[in-house]
């Protein structure tokens, strides 16, 4: 009885062990760990925000402007008397959503891009990067700008200019990737099958170049919501009214001195945000056990 | 009987800023092998031998030249034509380690030809499987592992079971053991050997061992340059 019971426990620290070990390079990470946790709490905020925020983040109050943080008004109120911890909230949603949206956008497209472009080769490959170069030959922020000038501001056309430039470096990503693994015996092995070009990409290739297009993406979250913060502090991202922390920050700027919590709270919400997803894309990164790839590391 | 005839195989690569300056890897080299023998094909690195390997089985496009399979011209074979060569040629690489998909279990890498090809029903699939892995006397704990998992001599049976699963009637086997140590390497051979006899499949091969070629062959080919220079 007691050697069995020895046994199951023995079987059980094995068990817990091998488990360690796959997670062990990220647990062992505390930085990527409370990156994680944080981007739990940011989840959480967007996804309550209706019963976290004690305001309507839109409601107008004349008569309290610009109030100091209280019980009432955690953070305080802005110039137009709105509840700025409501709006900070609620703001969770714009930055989250357009970072998601944008980064599983340009993650797919890019990667399916970058797929052909590397194991098809030939013009398709030509035609692919040459759009690869003339986008990246623009700074970023340049063509972003002309772009969402040119849709007008709004939510959708922050989304629509980040992803016209930021799918270029999955494509690259993933084109190098695809033009390493194509050389693999395995590649080869499962073209002497003779299926499909495209039974070889998803079965063999693509399973293949996802790690680094995971730790990329995650990476390229952080870097998006502050862009998209950037857009609307430019005035051509999220319009006011509605909250977002770039345009809140703008907002701000008249009453640095008077009252800084107009910008301090929105500035610290998009700092928090960068560096949860930037701490966890390094602790994946690392996990993955792969060399900090220069790509990946560009960002 | 001929099952495979190679005449005039050329395969050149072109390099340079005006695709001037001309590798010749093969070079004009014609040759035969009979059912269920095997040519040897020795030289040394760099003298053409994989190139001709891959080009007889179509993985790479001759520059010139035809190959018969069976009777027939191979050279202009195109679409399911094509495909149905998939079973009959087959080739093993030198490289255990890098020849299997690292994210695909050992199950799905010897089902994947038999799926592919709907060479069995699914139901059967489990039994065919059992069959292929004691063909190469592999337990079949391994199977739901990833290749990562496994030894260099495992892997290259794995690797022969998936192949084998096809029945093929010709192999390129590209340097198969030079890179597994001495003991392995003998139970590699010997399966090969036995594998042979069984199915009566014609094998290309290659290697720069002089005894395991001696061995294995019927016929041994030299080649140097991309040039054969010799049978023996």
């Amino acid at each position: 009885m007691t050697d069995m019971i020895e046994k199951i426990k023995l079987t059980e620290k094995a068990y817990l062990a091998e488990k360690r070990l796959v997670f062990g390079e990220f647990r062992k990470n505390r930085l990527a760990i409370s990156g994680l946790l944080l981007i739990a709490v940011l989840c959480f905020l967007a996804m309550f925000a209706p019963e976290i925020a004690p305001h309507d983040p839109l409601a107008q109050k004349l008569d309290s402007r610009l109030l100091s943080p209280s019980s009432e008004y955690p953070f305080g109120t802005d110039e137009l008397g709105r509840c700025i911890f409501s709006r900070v909230v609620y703001g969770t949603r714009v930055s989250l959503g357009i970072g998601l949206l944008v980064v599983a956008a340009t993650s797919i497209a890019g990667t399916v891009l970058g797929l052909l472009s590397g194991y098809m080769g030939g013009f398709l490959d030509e035609a692919i990067m040459r759009g690869v170069d003339i986008v990246m030959a623009f700074p970023n922020i340049i063509l972003a700008l002309v772009i969402a000038g040119l849709l007008g501001p709004g939510f959708s056309s922050v989304v629509l200019a980040l992803a016209l430039t930021q799918w270029p470096v999955y494509a690259r990503l993933v084109r190098g990737q695809v033009l390493s693994l194509r050389k693999r015996a395995f590649v080869e092995a499962a073209r002497a099958l003779r299926p499909s070009s495209f039974y070889i990409m998803r079965k063999h290739i693509l399973p293949n170049c996802m790690g680094p297009v995971i730790v990329l993406g995650t990476l390229e979250i952080a870097h998006v919501i502050i862009f998209a913060a950037a857009l609307s502090f430019l005035g051509l991202g999220i319009q006011p009214p509605d909250p977002e922390w770039g345009s809140m920050l703008k907002a701000g700027i008249p009453y640095l001195r008077t009252a800084p919590q107009l910008t301090f709270f929105p500035g610290l919400m998009i700092i928090f945000t960068v560096f949860s997803f930037n701490f966890a894309g390094d602790g994946l990164r690392d996990s993955f056990g792969q060399p900090a790839n220069q790509e990946v590391l560009a960002r | 009987m001929t099952l495979l005839k190679v005449e005039d195989l050329k395969k050149y690569y072109y390099s340079g800023l005006f695709k001037k300056e001309v590798h010749r890897a093969v070079d004009g080299i014609s040759f035969e092998i009979g059912r269920g023998k095997t040519l040897g094909l020795v030289g040394k690195s760099g003298c053409g031998k994989s190139t001709l390997g891959r080009t007889v089985l179509r993985l790479l496009e001759p520059t010139a030249g035809r190959v018969f399979f069976d009777g027939q011209d191979i050279s202009g074979f195109k679409g399911s034509d094509l495909k149905s060569l998939g079973t009959r040629m087959q080739i093993i690489f030198q490289n255990p380690e890098s020849c299997l998909n690292p994210r695909m279990k050992i199950y799905d890498a010897i089902a994947e030809p038999l799926r592919l090809h709907r060479l069995c029903d699914r139901d059967k699939e489990r039994g065919r499987i059992q069959e292929l892995i004691e063909a190469v006397s592999l337990s079949e704990e391994l199977l739901f592992r990833y290749p990562g998992e496994l030894s260099g001599g495992q892997l290259q049976r794995v690797a022969i079971a998936r192949v084998l699963g096809m029945k093929p009637e010709f192999i390129v086997a590209d340097e198969p053991t030079s890179m597994l140590d001495p003991l392995v390497q003998a139970q590699i051979l010997f399966l090969l050997k036995k594998l042979q006899t069984e199915y009566g499949i014609s094998f290309l091969f290659i290697s720069h061992d002089m005894p395991v070629v001696e061995w294995m062959s019927d016929e041994i080919a030299f080649m140097e340059e991309g040039k054969i220079v010799g049978f023996r």
